[in-house]
């Protein structure tokens, strides 16, 4: 396959490349790792006229660890997110999401974090090729009136989000921050998800996402991330959890819970983390009664956007779910800084 | 579109080419330079066979516009081998039977490598996650691993002699 005709500029700093984003509008797309992007515009599901390359901007590479907050430069590898000590020992949960990224060989040596929080939501009717989706009618998310994923349609698209590292992100307390001409802000990462299939993200054409800021996890908290795939490598979560959790020594004093890849954003359960805090460490049905309450809230979204039956889906749910939510329990009784 | 300037280095060879924006890494080894030994198989990151090692670490050619190699060292499976002689790896593929149709093996080869310019003696769990993300529809992957744990034992300064003499080193090699 190859690429659409492209006008390729690598702005030399972050200055440039925000002049660039500025005057080109909608009609561009950062190319940063390129794991996502390419294979988009190969399928022609985008087709921008102009590629802004992060290759010889620097200032979006760093990954930094002070007074307990990690910050994360948009445009740093995942390979060097693994390689980064305290990521592997304050925060697990984000080295189990990076590490389920794609494979080795592809996503970590070039896949960036950004890249990853940017991608596109994805469904089985859409990210095909031209050739496959000229066969039907346009769905919504390519531009048309229809969805596939939906029996008997929609009115409104239906493709899942899969980031893995989204969902730890939106479990522990995480910004990011957003830079365009005019300058920069910051908000929390849920806001960063419109929760629209058609367009998933909030922000603008002429913005570029600059740093992920983590905030300290403190003591006696511990946080998982546990993934559903049918490959160990390459695939995208079927269903996915992540999960922090914070305790007094006894009791859960606060819980987050969120599903990925059932909806077209990260999915919080409130209700889970209304059963969890002030339950006690050592009740398994709060962990059993939290991970079906995600079951229930996740069913209302999951459609047959993929190869597997949403039913399975649902399931999974509860599954992957209680997984993590053991995981990060466990943790958080070793965690006693 | 306009063509760009690209200076590349590949296989220790430096070019001076003019390319199109749109062309990617593969479309310029394939294509403009004859080097047919990476090969594209699915075209979108899924397969693995199109890996060269870019400055030592494996990418998807595929995946990789050729401007955005620009400066980089890219060694393809045609450098691998030193005049007649074979590197360890494709030597081992060959006595370990690690090659059936062919398709893959330049990217299995190219991931290895990488594998081994990191760390000289990987643990079975390191070889896997290095070949995870590459398909192989012959051999079932077994033969692969194998082949490249006994590169990396042949290949780390320990001699075969040296080898023997340590009982214990095989052993551990033949579980």
């Amino acid at each position: 396959m190859r690429l659409p005709a492209i006008n390729y500029q690598q702005p030399r700093n972050l200055q440039e490349a925000l002049d660039l984003l500025n005057s080109h509008g909608t009609d561009c797309a950062i190319l940063a790792g390129g794991t996502d992007l390419l294979v988009r515009m190969k399928q022609r599901l985008t087709t921008p006229g102009h590629l802004i390359s992060l290759k010889r901007l620097n200032e979006l590479s760093d990954i930094q660890e002070s007074n307990g907050q990690l910050r994360i430069g948009a445009a740093v590898r995942l390979a060097d997110i693994l390689a980064f000590d305290p990521v592997k020992t304050r925060w697990p949960g984000l080295f189990e999401a990076v590490r389920s990224v794609g494979a080795p060989s592809i996503q970590h040596s070039t896949g960036t974090i950004g890249g990853n929080l940017c991608q596109e939501s994805r469904c089985i009717f859409y990210n095909q090729s031209d050739f496959f989706r000229g066969a039907r009618q346009t769905c919504r998310k390519a531009g048309g009136e229809t969805c596939f994923a939906k029996e008997g349609g929609s009115d409104r698209c239906h493709s899942a989000y899969q980031s893995d590292i989204a969902p730890m992100l939106m479990a522990m307390d995480t910004t990011v921050a957003i830079k365009s001409k005019e300058g920069e802000r910051t908000l929390p990462i849920s806001e960063l998800f419109s929760s629209v299939g058609e367009h998933p993200f909030t922000f603008e054409d002429n913005e570029i996402l600059v740093e992920i800021r983590i905030a300290d996890s403190g003591p006696k908290s511990g946080t998982a991330y546990e993934k559903l795939a049918y490959r160990s490598a390459i695939d995208y979560p079927i269903v996915s959890a992540g999960v922090f959790l914070q305790t007094d020594g006894e009791r859960i004093n606060k819980a987050r819970l969120i599903i990925g890849a059932v909806a077209s954003a990260p999915l919080r359960i409130s209700a889970a983390e209304k059963i969890l805090e002030g339950s006690a460490i050592n009740d398994k049905k709060a962990l059993e009664d939290s991970a079906k309450s995600a079951m229930k809230d996740a069913e209302a979204f999951i459609v047959n956007n993929m190869t597997q039956p949403a039913e399975y889906r649902a399931k999974m749910v509860a599954v992957v779910a209680k997984r993590a939510l053991e995981s990060a329990l466990s943790r958080a009784e070793r965690n006693d800084r | 579109m306009n063509k760009l300037n690209l200076e590349i280095t590949i296989n220790d060879e430096t070019h001076s080419l003019l390319v199109e924006p749109n062309r990617t890494l593969l479309e310029l080894l394939r294509e403009d330079l004859g080097l047919t030994g990476t090969h594209e198989g699915c075209g979108e990151g899924v397969c693995g066979s199109c890996t060269v090692l870019m400055d030592g670490e494996p990418v998807r050619a595929c995946l990789t516009l050729a401007l955005e190699a620009a400066g980089s060292r890219i060694e393809t499976v045609e450098g691998l081998a030193d005049g007649d002689e074979l590197d360890p790896l494709q030597q081992e593929f060959i006595n370990h039977g690690a090659v059936q149709c062919g398709f893959c093996t330049s990217g299995m080869l190219m991931s290895s490598k990488g594998l081994l310019l990191k760390k000289q003696q990987p643990e079975e769990k390191d070889i896997q996650a290095a070949l995870s993300g590459h398909i192989c529809r012959c051999t079932g992957y077994i033969k692969i691993a194998e082949a490249v744990a006994a590169a990396a034992e042949s290949s780390s300064g320990t001699s075969q002699a040296q080898i023997q003499q340590d009982g214990s080193k095989i052993d551990e090699f033949q579980k």
